[in-house]
């Protein structure tokens, strides 16, 4: 069984299946088998898929948001800026959808080769990209679940993931707390929490070295964010 | 619990989709209810209810006397005396001023002698003595008697003409002298019976003139003085007294000022709007910016029946004079003061009221936004009274209804809304 394991790659959906229900011994056999293609293509194609159905809505919430920002700054209150706006908001969502997935899991893979820099069995980048791919699978989630809430609401609010602790905040809540809550997500973090698990695996260290590693740059990253963030967003 | 998770078929890792599955939903239900509560507009709101509620007028006046006295001098005299002092009591007909005026006690005089002079030939031809009596009695008979012979001596000298005795001409003569004689006795006749009966026809219209002349001139001379010598023509105090012994009066100014301090009014202009509602007897609220903690009673008590424009800067303003009298005593209001009233043209009672905020108006049609169902609602309505704060709603509305204040201009009907807090407490009663 193992042999046939090292000869032939797991099908894909088995390896997202296994992210999910058994991670260790998933990222045992994406890390002997580093894939990542098609994996990123299905996620990319999901994000994308997922931001085509909910770009009306987005077109309806940027215009609301820029109406918001109309009330202190009138300049914006023309039709060029609203005919900006709108196009700008829509082409970047959708090359957004077609390279956020790319663009993270390699952030992530990096974080984690420069921890491999200083500790460990020195590991190609292509190897941590593969587990950051994998890993991305929960934000997926995050991503399923904005579509469906999206669908059905007549006013969404895509200021905020819809699994963030953002969410036991009163709409409209502003200020360094609720900035921070927005960047608590626990796909994310569960995202992170697997690609720190598959980079352990990958570099032979303890897991807790690697998400003590990850959770302290997002815990950064997060009040970074939480603390430059204007209360509008 | 190892045991539980082994029975359970596919064991740990149904275990773990279920929870993943219900984490999944769960966020999805509480997302998309969280965004229907967001989508929601919050608004302002308020519920229909009844209050006390009536109709006021408001208007500005000045205090006044009731009833009052003001002195001007007729003419720039001299100050001779000023026997009165301000706050000081006077009673009808008291002397409060005198001015220069001998010229006017001279004229006095002579009008006066006149009138004596007058009343005198006036009794005379009226009520003759006896000498005149006598010597008109006597004059007359000796006119007649004169009469009679020359009448007698025409008869004899006719006879002795006839009888050729006598001449033409001696004749003629003896009528002459009855001519004469009979003029005589009939001015004789005429004058007795004038010292008897008194003046008759023309003659007696002439002395009645003169006579009434004489006391008509008495009159003014009398009143012209008066001018000069001011009394009291109501009871009451010395208000002001704007002048002193010795000084020239002025006359475009009142020198002096009684009234009765207690007996007070106000007079002030009303909009052509609200003079309509106005009515004699209605009742006032009075307030003073010297008394800022009283009010007073009043009452309306005139209403011209004309309006009046006014000139304010550049502007034009038709204003209705009206009186309102002060009831309650002891005021320590002074004329002059400057009050404001609260005339009470409809008496409060319990009405449906909506705040003014909550209305909207579209030519002649008004509506308000009501809330039913956490969904906004257009409804129109009729109005009644229109109070400080409040309308009363006349049609449209039941009580405990829940209106909009302040209706967004994007609300639609049927469009989902949520009561926001209210943004500062409610400030003043009705």
């Amino acid at each position: 069984m193992e042999t046939s394991n090292l000869s032939r790659p797991a099908p894909v959906l088995k390896r997202f299946a296994g992210i999910l229900l058994n991670p260790r011994q998933t990222f045992e056999e994406i890390v002997k088998h580093p894939n990542w293609g098609l994996a990123l293509f299905i996620i990319t194609l999901i994000n994308v898929v997922c931001t085509l159905i909910t770009l009306p809505k987005l077109k309806v919430f940027m215009l609301e948001t820029l109406q918001q920002e109309m009330q202190t700054n009138p300049a914006l209150n023309t039709p060029e800026a609203l005919h900006i706006v709108e196009t700008t908001s829509l082409i970047g969502a959708v090359i957004g959808a077609l390279f956020i997935p790319a663009i993270t899991c390699l952030v992530l893979a990096l974080l984690f080769k420069l921890f491999n820099a200083f500790s460990g069995d020195k590991q190609p980048l292509r190897r941590f990209f593969t587990i950051s791919v994998y890993a991305y699978i929960p934000v997926l989630f995050t991503l399923l679940i904005q579509t469906i809430v999206v669908s059905f609401s007549a006013h969404p609010d895509f200021s905020a993931a819809p699994s963030s602790l953002y969410l036991f905040f009163p709409a409209g809540a502003s200020g360094f707390a609720a900035n921070l809550a927005k960047q608590v997500d626990i796909f994310f973090l569960w995202s992170l929490f697997l690609a720190a698990m598959g980079s352990s695996i990958l570099i032979r260290k303890p897991l807790r070295s690697t998400t003590i590693y990850i959770f302290i740059l997002w815990a950064a990253y997060a009040l970074f964010i939480a603390s430059r963030t204007p209360a509008l967003t | 619990m190892q045991a539980l998770i082994a029975k359970i078929p596919g064991g740990k890792k149904s275990l773990l989709l279920l929870g993943l599955l219900l984490l999944i939903i769960g966020l999805i239900v509480f997302n998309i209810y969280k965004n229907r509560q967001a989508a929601s507009l919050p608004v302002q709101t308020k519920q229909v209810e009844s209050r006390q509620m009536g109709e006021n007028v408001f208007a500005t006046g000045k205090v006044q006397l009731l009833d009052k006295q003001e002195i001007y001098a007729p003419a720039p005299r001299l100050v001779k005396n000023v026997p009165v002092k301000v706050g000081q009591t006077v009673k009808k007909g008291q002397i409060l001023l005198e001015l220069e005026s001998d010229n006017e006690a001279l004229q006095l005089e002579q009008a006066l002698s006149t009138l004596v002079e007058q009343e005198a030939a006036y009794a005379k031809a009226f009520n003759p003595d006896k000498q005149s009596r006598a010597i008109a009695q006597a004059e007359y008979r000796s006119a007649e008697l004169a009469y009679q012979q020359s009448k007698k001596d025409v008869q004899r000298q006719e006879k002795l003409y006839q009888s050729g005795a006598a001449s033409q001409q001696e004749l003629e003569t003896a009528r002459q002298q009855l001519a004469i004689n009979e003029t005589a006795y009939l001015k004789a006749q005429y004058e007795l019976n004038k010292i008897i009966n008194g003046p008759q026809g023309a003659e007696l219209e002439a002395s009645s003139a003169q006579l009434k002349s004489a006391q008509t001139a008495v009159k003014v001379a009398r009143e012209t003085l008066g001018h000069y010598q001011v009394k009291a023509q109501i009871d009451g105090v010395v208000m002001s007294a704007q002048c002193s012994q010795g000084e020239l009066a002025a006359v475009d100014k009142p020198l002096m000022v009684i009234g009765n301090p207690d007996s007070l009014e106000v007079q002030a202009g009303i909009g052509e709007a609200d003079a309509v509602r106005l009515r004699k007897g209605q009742q006032v609220k009075i307030e003073a910016a010297a008394f800022p903690e009283k009010t007073f009673k009043g009452l309306v008590k005139e209403l011209a029946m004309a309006a009046q424009v006014t000139q304010n800067n550049q502007s034009q303003q038709i204003e209705v004079p009206i009186k309102v009298a002060i009831e309650s005593k002891n005021t320590g209001l002074l004329p002059g003061f400057t009050v404001d009233m609260k005339i009470t043209t409809i008496e409060p009672e319990k009405r449906l009221t909506i705040p003014y905020e909550t209305i909207i108006e579209k030519g002649n049609n008004k509506y308000v936004w009501r809330v039913k169902n956490g969904k906004a609602q257009r409804v129109s309505i009729k109005t009644g009274l229109m109070g400080d704060l409040y309308v009363e709603v006349l049609q449209g509305l039941h009580e405990k209804d829940t209106v909009i204040i302040n209706p967004p201009a994007k609300l639609k009907n049927g469009q989902a809304v949520k009561p926001a807090p209210p943004a500062a407490k409610e400030a003043a009663p009705l």
